[in-house]
């Protein structure tokens, strides 16, 4: 495989967490999106939880194994390191590192965080920077709000990171909480509902496990506003996958992980971007 | 009769304007930051809301002022200002009422949905003049644009220049006043019947 993305990601998760693989193969790899990122680390992390040894060899490509590790790869996933010579002579793209979010108050701090490194980088309308603020904070939010509503996970987090690239900004946001179906199912009429129909529920109806109708609508609101600027848009839950593009959109089966994968990609003339990037260094990666 | 006529006539029974003084105060949500933010933080801000109601003489009115604020989200604005309109709604806060002002419309996005989610409306006073947050049919809306330009009236009147019937029109200004978009004040009775005068809750 080529790529990690946001496409191909599940033909290898399910080779991570099947008990029968021991070997991993990503050396051919060239190109790994925020979201796969995100998902690999997690996914090696799940196996890990299990005990089950995985021998992963990592990509040869040496901007491949800098960006991921500017990524701040190494620090989910121990076995990952980029070797000595390549920490002298590469200098990635990388906008935002993984970041873990677990407590809502550090929520907003974390939104900051991010937009700074954005708009460091470019400058940025103020109306379309408004914007990602807000559904950066209501995507971080959720981790802290839903990810463990059932207290039944050990160590409830999330992590989220950005990349940009010469067509779009990208944001992967992931947990290994509980998902939507076992957060809707906190709702007695929702209690039945398979993946998918709780991805539906959530994405396409705006329901959320508060019975309150203030509660939901957010994510629902998110894939209204990506459709609106021709984004892309996938949610991951369980065994259920939404994916929407401006060429297509619908909900997919997928293979299980547990909890909640996001990827928004929005075109950069969104943010008004249509400009080299302001830092130069910015397009010396192989992310470009 | 004529609209001129009727109109006339319809201020001679207008009442001093002294009636619908309100107590007024402004509660800045930029004081919780530009951008806000979590359902945390709309937590603490709706604390401190509806301490700042309580505070209200009667009648009075919170102002709630999205000035200086960038970016408000659906669930601060849920937690913050839409439960607090809800407590407000149930009566508990006796004759006071609370009203957005925001500069621009677009900052009010998420709220209005929220307010909308929850079948509840809000007044919205802007640099373009007024609107309704959330969820308000169109002939109550025409019903409430002209308590706001009348300022102070009555269903008699109201019906009058609405050219619909006097209890069409009480149904109307009686859901008005239950959703707090304006003041009802009892000024008497006529036979088993409570009259009422209807005021606007936005300044001129």
């Amino acid at each position: 495989m080529a790529e990690l993305t946001v496409k191909t990601i599940d033909q290898l998760l399910d080779r991570i967490v099947s008990q029968e693989s021991a070997k991993l193969d990503l050396s051919s790899v060239e190109f790994v999106d925020p979201y796969a990122l995100l998902l690999l680390g997690l996914a090696l992390r799940y196996r890990l939880a299990r005990r089950l040894p995985l021998r992963v060899q990592w990509p040869r490509s040496q901007y491949v194994r800098s960006w991921m590790d500017d990524m701040g790869f190494a620090k989910e996933v121990r076995s990952f390191r980029r070797s000595r010579r390549e920490l002298h002579l590469l200098t990635s793209s990388a906008l935002q590192p993984i970041t873990l979010i677990s407590k809502e108050e550090d929520v907003s701090r974390l939104v900051c965080a991010f937009d700074f490194c954005l708009s460091k980088r470019y400058p940025l309308t103020n109306e379309s920077r408004n914007a990602f603020v807000k559904v950066m904070l209501e995507l971080f939010q959720n981790i802290p709000q839903h990810s463990n509503a059932t207290g039944e996970v050990e160590d409830p987090h999330g992590l989220a990171a950005m990349q940009d690239y010469t067509d779009s900004i990208f944001l992967g946001v992931a947990d290994m909480g509980i998902g939507l179906r076992r957060s809707l199912s906190l709702r007695d009429e929702f209690a039945l509902l398979s993946d998918k129909g709780a991805l539906k529920k959530v994405v396409f109806e705006g329901m959320s496990r508060f019975v309150d109708p203030g509660h939901g609508g957010e994510l629902q609101r998110i894939a209204q506003l990506v459709r609106k600027w021709d984004g892309l848009l996938a949610i991951r839950s369980g065994e259920a996958l939404v994916y929407m593009d401006v060429e297509q959109g619908d909900v997919y089966d997928a293979p299980f992980f547990p909890g909640v994968q996001i990827a928004v990609r929005l075109p950069r003339h969104v943010f008004g971007i249509e400009a080299a990037p302001v830092d130069n260094r910015a397009s010396a990666g192989f992310n470009e | 009769m004529s609209l001129a006529l009727r109109q006339r006539r319809l201020t001679i029974e207008r009442l001093p304007g002294s009636m619908n003084r309100m107590d007024k105060h402004t509660f800045r949500i930029a004081s919780f930051g530009v951008r806000v933010g979590t359902r945390l933080e709309g937590k603490t801000a709706r604390e401190k809301l509806l301490t700042t109601l309580e505070t209200l003489s009667e009648p009075g009115c919170l102002v709630i002022s999205l000035d200086g604020i960038e970016v408000l989200s659906g669930s601060f604005a849920d937690e913050a200002v839409a439960l607090s309109y809800a407590r407000l709604l149930t009566g508990e806060y006796g004759d006071r009422y609370m009203i957005v002002r925001s500069p621009v419309l677009e900052i009010t996005e998420d709220l209005s949905s929220k307010l909308e989610r929850r079948r509840m409306a809000m007044l919205c006073s802007s640099n373009d003049g007024w609107d309704v947050l959330g969820l308000l049919g169109a002939q109550m809306r025409e019903t409430l644009a002209l308590v706001i330009d009348r300022q102070e009236t009555t269903a008699k009147e109201l019906a009058s220049l609405l050219g619909i019937r006097h209890n069409a029109c009480l149904r109307r200004v009686g859901r008005l006043a239950e959703l707090r978009l304006i003041r009802r004040k009892e000024v008497g009775s006529a036979g088993p019947h409570h009259r009422y005068r209807f005021f606007s809750i936005l300044n001129p």
